[in-house]
């Protein structure tokens, strides 16, 4: 196979950089990017490629030990974006069995690193806050439950979403973000005079829950990335303390 | 016989409508989002069931995610999209909630001993959850990675 030589090395080895980052910063699990890059990195004909994973970061290296080309990347920010992730591992099937140029391979990661949220905020809010309320009603709640969960999650969805863009760190968000839903959801049990209100404030936090960082924890410990599933496993247990400190903040200091 | 079934609805209906907001956090392909909330309901209904039998609520976490993993398999293979889509949204309907919002409150009020028999309960349903997606993702890896433990 004769491809055109029009990327070099050097930058064709960014466009794995490029793949990696849309990975890890999406979600996804090591195994996953190993093997992406991995299978990206044959279609780019850059032989053999050595990748080292952690959510934290990677390190790339092509051209075999005569004439190594390494590429050192951080991961500061860490979100969850399946969509990005299921075009990602589309990418790089279709780059081997169609045989896709370089030049082809860096316009579909252009296009997915613009591709935005595909629900809008106002159908995310309200999707989030209706699943809210039907945990309500999964752990035994009534409608008063179901209607204090939506409202409380609602709130704490909005808030969120704004914070999102201001706040850097994930943990204040987390922490602010269970303040506002128990807060809410506390505050309408009240006035509809729930039997059980702490099952609409469990409800309303409940999409705080770090479950993707969960899972991935538990896949990369079972496909023997020890090192990232211990990490994730820390960040999701950082997580759930956060959202513990956010509720106990109203439950212990505020109208109880 | 009419109000199990009824029941059973019910967790099916309330299952599948917890799983649509996280598959839209979690922004999955549109194509996808029906078959992540029908996951998630099966994943509740089989662990219903389960209970239901006799299994403790741990052992039934354990079988609702191994339906919820082996739902997420063929999904997966049949949108030709990564497993997790299915199997992270699939699993959190079942999330212990409750215990874990009682462990804390227990230990805020100084309870250590209520604090820990919740904690010692989410951890283990957490945990049988955890084992389910593990045992059908061992079952089903086909090629084996070169230079992994596992």
């Amino acid at each position: 196979m004769n491809l055109p030589e029009t990327l070099d090395t050097n930058e064709r080895l960014n466009l794995l950089v490029r793949a990696g980052v849309l990975l890890l910063e999406n979600g996804a699990a090591t195994y996953r990017v190993d093997e992406t890059l991995k299978a990206l990195g044959r279609a780019l004909e850059l032989g053999d490629i050595e990748v080292f994973t952690t959510p934290t970061g990677f390190t790339l290296q092509a051209g075999g030990s005569s004439c190594p080309l390494t590429r050192v990347h951080r991961i500061t920010h860490v979100g969850v974006d399946m969509n990005r992730l299921a075009a990602v591992n589309n990418l790089s099937r279709e780059a081997l069995s169609k045989a896709l140029t370089p030049e082809q391979i860096a316009d579909h990661l252009s296009q997915i690193e613009q591709q935005r949220s595909i629900y809008p905020a106002w159908l995310l809010a309200a999707g989030v806050s209706i699943s809210c309320g039907a945990f309500g009603m999964l752990m035994g709640g009534g409608w008063t439950e179901f209607v204090a969960g939506v409202l409380g999650a609602l709130a704490a969805m909005l808030i969120r979403l704004r914070l999102r863009r201001t706040l850097v760190l994930p943990l204040m968000v987390t922490v602010v973000t269970a303040f506002v839903a128990t807060a809410v959801s506390r505050i309408s049990c009240h006035a509809l005079h729930c039997t059980s209100p702490d099952l609409a404030s469990v409800a309303a936090v409940l999409q705080l829950v770090p479950g993707v960082p969960m899972v991935t924890s538990v896949l990369d410990l079972a496909t023997g990335d020890i090192l990232s599933g211990v990490t994730r496993g820390a960040y999701a247990a950082l997580m759930a303390v956060g959202i513990a400190l956010g509720m106990l903040l109203f439950l212990v200091w505020g109208l109880r | 016989m009419m109000s199990v079934l009824l029941l059973y609805l019910r967790e099916f209906g309330l299952g599948f409508v917890a799983t649509l907001g996280f598959g839209m956090l979690f922004n999955v392909p549109r194509r996808t989002l029906i078959a992540c909330c029908v996951t998630g309901a099966v994943g509740r209904t089989v662990r219903l069931a389960a209970v239901d039998l006799g299994a403790s609520i741990e052992g039934g976490s354990y079988i609702g995610a191994l339906a919820v993993a082996t739902a997420g398999y063929f999904l997966a293979r049949f949108y030709k999209v990564p497993r997790t889509i299915f199997t992270v949204t699939g699993v959190i309907p079942m999330i212990p909630g409750v215990p874990a919002f009682s462990t804390m409150l227990e230990f805020a009020a100084g309870n250590i001993d209520a604090g820990l028999v919740n904690a010692v309960k989410t951890m283990l349903i957490g945990g049988a959850l955890a084992m389910g997606l593990t045992t059908v993702r061992v079952l089903t890896q086909v090629q084996g990675r070169s230079g992994s433990m596992a």
